[in-house]
């Protein structure tokens, strides 16, 4: 059951991947002079990314109920993703889209907004980093090594 | 209007395998997700090109309606996984605990010594609705 747990890993690189296109279209944009438009887009990213990382969140924390911390880390030691999710590229890709909003055309309340957003972006972010920190710290448990192994 | 005849099947899987199934389910429609997303960015890097020259030399109201869709799949994907979380716990209220230990601890223990194995976790007897002779241990 703990298996389909790896399609989360899966998914979140892939937003990655798509974020980080996302900010090559709005960089193109910002050259052609989109600001307000790209402003806009920004804000509406970073909100739906937010929904992402919460509902992925809510899903660590069902499988977490269900199982021992060794076996969650069993899970994410095999995934082959798992460092690259850990290096802060996932926050890099966020604060790059929020530095475009610098140079639009923005009203300040905007401006705001989009600074909240990123700032809970950031908060989901290091929630879910936690746990899974609390799931590191059984790396080295010999349960832990049986049960990676095993997978 | 009669009832529906449902033909017999060699096979009827049982409630651990049908969540079983279930749970994978969840699993294929993440991962047809993330290929949606992975196609998606390589639609956008093909659109705005290497050097972000934007090869097909779009109008304005093209890049602008482009744009728009590329918003309206992150929508789409976030309304998808939302609704496959609710479909997780669904799943999870269905079956039984996986690792083998109860949704709640038994509220005391067993008095007497039966057969109930004890919780992979918690070491504590499994809950009273998994033990047969529950009436007569009290457990």
């Amino acid at each position: 059951m703990l298996t389909s747990l790896k399609s989360s890993f899966t998914f979140e690189s892939s937003l990655l991947h798509y974020l980080e296109r996302l900010s090559l279209l709005l960089k193109g944009r910002m050259k052609i002079g989109h600001d307000e438009s790209v402003g806009r887009t920004i804000f509406s990213t970073l909100k739906h990314v937010n929904e992402l990382q919460r509902l992925m969140y809510l899903r660590l924390v069902i499988y977490a109920d269900y199982f021992s911390e060794s076996e969650m880390y069993a899970v994410f030691c095999e995934h082959e993703q798992f460092d690259d999710l850990n290096t802060n590229t996932f926050l890099d890709t966020l604060h790059l889209l929020y530095s475009f909003s610098h140079a639009c055309f923005l009203k300040q309340w905007k401006r705001e907004e989009i600074r909240d957003e990123l700032a809970h972006g950031f908060h989901l972010y290091k929630k879910r980093m936690e746990l899974m920190e609390a799931f590191r710290a059984h790396q080295n448990k010999p349960e832990t090594v049986w049960l990676a192994d095993s997978t | 209007m009669s009832m529906p005849s449902i033909p017999p099947a060699p096979h009827r899987p049982n409630k651990k395998e049908v969540a079983i199934d279930l749970l994978e389910s969840i699993a294929l429609e993440e991962i047809a997700l993330s290929h949606l997303m992975n196609a998606e960015a390589e639609k956008i890097q093909a659109f705005v090109g290497e050097c972000l020259d934007f090869p097909t030399n779009p109008s304005n109201k093209e890049i602008v309606k482009f744009n728009k869709a590329v918003n309206q799949l992150l929508e789409t994907i976030v309304m998808k996984e939302w609704l496959l979380l609710k479909k997780l716990e669904n799943v999870i209220e269905l079956q039984d605990h996986p690792s083998g230990h109860c949704h709640e601890h038994p509220p005391k223990k067993c008095k007497d010594h039966c057969n109930c194995s004890p919780c992979h976790s918690c070491h504590l007897p499994i809950c009273s609705c998994c033990c047969p002779d529950r009436n007569k241990h009290d457990c």
